[in-house]
């Protein structure tokens, strides 16, 4: 029996030093900026993973690294409830965070001011999304209505004229309501029966919803809305308002997918810093990086700059499907969701859509 | 069966407790620990009221309704699909009892959103079975699979039936088949034989794989939301979005609890019929 304990206690010891070989010994991460602006280290940018990371990686991130050494660590999915637990926590991971604008960038106490001095702030004074003390827009995307041109063929749908159009045929798919709550189709929606584009603000959900009624039997709501543009291309869906970065990349890899550009949705992304992230200046040098060099973007995804200093390479194979290159005019121009009504009303909006889907 | 060794002692300490010990810490690490983390932030984030955001919203209170009707179905299927395999499991010839063994630990093997998104390209309408039924010519369109409770219903029960087989198969074998044998020698028919001994004998097992599926299906959100209807709202989906879209995890927190405490009533409930200790596999003194 002696034997059987030591050979337990063995086991139990070279489990254990397994165990400890698992936990991983990062050390590295904590820079600080020397008196003489040297940077070293490396920066934490949380995002959404996927072919946008792949993108800015190209763009931004080794361009950057092979400029100060400083190295950049991807994390995904970003949301703003793990920025606003981080922080709570004192637990700063995340040193540069993307998303929407769905909080205060003002002075946001779980937020860093994004530093005048080193990013380049003006930049942005004729820009169409402006910077915020805490907020920096990081690039320009779009949602657009997809559609299967093996399902339409000559018949292409024009846009939401369409989509909203209870006689057109084809299961339509709406985007998840917890990602923006719609924001851009329930003005398209308003903008198809007939309200004026000056007067869409405050937004009448109500009237919105009763257009979406009409193609309420014909509609899904996704819950993850990178399965829009497969389930287009499949034709399980005939459209569906999708990203324009991923129509472009489904276009291009020959799959029976086109955009109707009228209406799209304009959107920003934006960078900002997690108040107390032990990388401050590492941050605060990416943040000025991407903002210089934000055109570069363009060149590996479908998304726009937006700082109107920053310029495109012309050449990129890209540039048919930036939102900015496909604005159209009059009616069909973008629409750009009030910002400041959309963080006023988000909350109220999402919990009105939730009770209008599930009834 | 030999009959294990009596625990030996030694400090007063048996040597079991000391190798369960790291299990027991890490159990309250992190399964206890963030569960009473949870309990206080439904409590103080910002306020009890909470709990009153929480059971005043209609959305929560139909999804509580819609899960717990999901999970029944769920279990119903479960267990009328799960009897005759697992029957077949402990019954039949080897060969058999090889493929279907083979079968259900692979699917218990295959991760739940593989097996999700595997029956959204079957149930599609431009999917394996609607396809082949429109390429032959039965129908013109494509029957209504997907998008249906009937698909959350199948999808869910295939995730989860490997537990009420297993828990199912472990019963039957351990019927010991002198009963069977005692009643056949003394006239009992086959199907009396079935109805009369095996069954209830078999019960137990149902139960505890029952309970298991039931439970488990009421956590479950990704499959009723990739394979339904997107009227249809679960628990799980209400409770994301509290935390991750509205930002309110304190009344998250607060359904979260509810949850809990529905789940512990349910426990209890059927506990008071078949015995906790059968269903979480603990017996008392020799069976």
């Amino acid at each position: 029996m002696k034997k059987r304990h030591a050979i337990a206690a063995l086991t139990s010891v070279a489990a254990l030093l397994a165990l400890s070989a698992c936990s991983s010994s990062s050390e590295a991460g904590t820079s600080t900026a020397a008196a003489d602006g040297e940077l070293s280290g490396s920066v934490t940018f949380a995002g959404y993973g996927g072919t946008g990371e792949e993108a800015a990686r190209a763009a931004w991130f080794d361009p950057f690294t092979a400029e100060t050494g400083v190295e950049v660590l991807n994390d995904s999915p970003v949301t703003w409830a793990r920025v606003q637990e981080m922080v709570a926590a004192d637990n700063v991971v995340w040193d540069v965070a993307q998303g929407g604008i769905t909080q205060g960038v003002e002075d946001n106490p779980d937020l860093e001011m994004i530093d005048c001095d080193v990013v380049d702030c003006a930049a942005f004074d004729d820009a169409a999304f402006p910077i915020y003390p805490q907020a920096v827009p990081l690039f320009t995307f779009s949602q657009v209505v997809a559609y299967n041109t093996d399902t339409f063929g000559d018949d292409a749908p024009s846009g939401y004229a369409d989509f909203f159009d209870p006689s057109v045929e084809g299961l339509r798919l709406m985007p998840s309501i917890g990602g923006n709550a719609w924001a851009g189709q329930l003005e398209a929606a308003l903008l198809y029966d007939g309200v004026a584009r000056e007067d869409l603000y405050p937004l009448d959900v109500d009237r919105a919803l009763s257009v979406i009624d009409g193609i309420k039997d014909q509609m899904v709501i996704m819950t993850d809305d990178g399965q829009c543009i497969s389930q287009v291309a499949s034709g399980e869906a005939a459209m569906g308002i999708c990203y324009n970065g991923r129509v472009g990349l489904a276009a291009d890899e020959g799959q029976p997918v086109a955009a109707a550009w009228g209406q799209q949705t304009m959107l920003a992304d934006y960078i900002y810093i997690p108040k107390g992230t032990p990388n401050l200046a590492n941050a605060q040098a990416l943040v000025a990086y991407i903002v210089e060099n934000q055109g570069a973007i363009a060149s590996q995804i479908a998304y726009g700059p937006i700082n109107p200093n920053a310029p495109v390479d012309t050449d990129s194979p890209w540039l048919s499907y930036v939102p900015t290159e496909n604005a159209e005019e009059g009616d069909q121009a973008p629409i750009v969701p009030d910002q400041t009504w959309w963080t006023e009303n988000f909350d109220s909006v999402v919990e009105q859509l939730t009770a209008w889907a599930a009834s | 069966m030999t009959t294990p060794p009596a625990p030996r002692r030694r400090f007063g300490v048996d040597f079991a407790t000391v190798l369960a010990s790291p299990a027991v810490l890490f159990g309250v690490a992190v399964f206890l620990v963030p569960v009473i983390v949870i309990l206080v932030r439904s409590l103080t984030d910002p306020s009890p009221a909470t709990y009153a955001d929480a059971v005043t919203s209609d959305i929560f209170l139909r999804s509580i309704w819609t899960t717990f009707r999901m999970a029944v179905c769920v279990t119903a299927v479960c267990l009328l699909v799960s009897y005759p395999y697992a029957w077949a499991l402990a019954r039949g010839p080897k060969a058999v009892r090889i493929v279907l063994l083979g079968a259900v630990l692979l699917s218990f093997w295959t991760s739940t959103l593989v097996r999700t998104y595997a029956w959204q390209i079957l149930l599609n309408n431009t999917g394996v079975i609607n396809s082949f039924l429109i390429d032959s010519g039965l129908i013109s369109d494509p029957l209504p699979l997907i998008r249906t409770d009937f698909a959350v219903y199948v999808g869910m029960a295939h995730i989860l039936a490997p537990f009420t087989i297993l828990t199912l198969y472990t019963q039957l074998t351990s019927i010991k088949p002198e009963v069977e044998q005692a009643a056949a020698s003394l006239g009992a028919s086959p199907t009396s034989v079935f109805w009369r001994i095996t069954l209830p004998l078999s019960l137990p097992g149902a139960a505890a794989g029952g309970v298991l599926v039931f439970i488990l299906s009421l956590g479950f959100y990704i499959t009723p939301e990739v394979l339904g209807n997107s009227r249809e709202l679960y628990l799980g989906s209400v409770i994301v979005q509290q935390i991750q879209v509205l930002l309110n995890s304190g009344t998250g927190a607060a359904m979260s609890i509810v949850l809990l405490v529905m789940v512990v009533a349910v426990l209890l409930l059927v506990g008071r019929f078949v015995g906790l200790g059968r269903i979480l596999g603990i017996r008392r003194g020799d069976r």
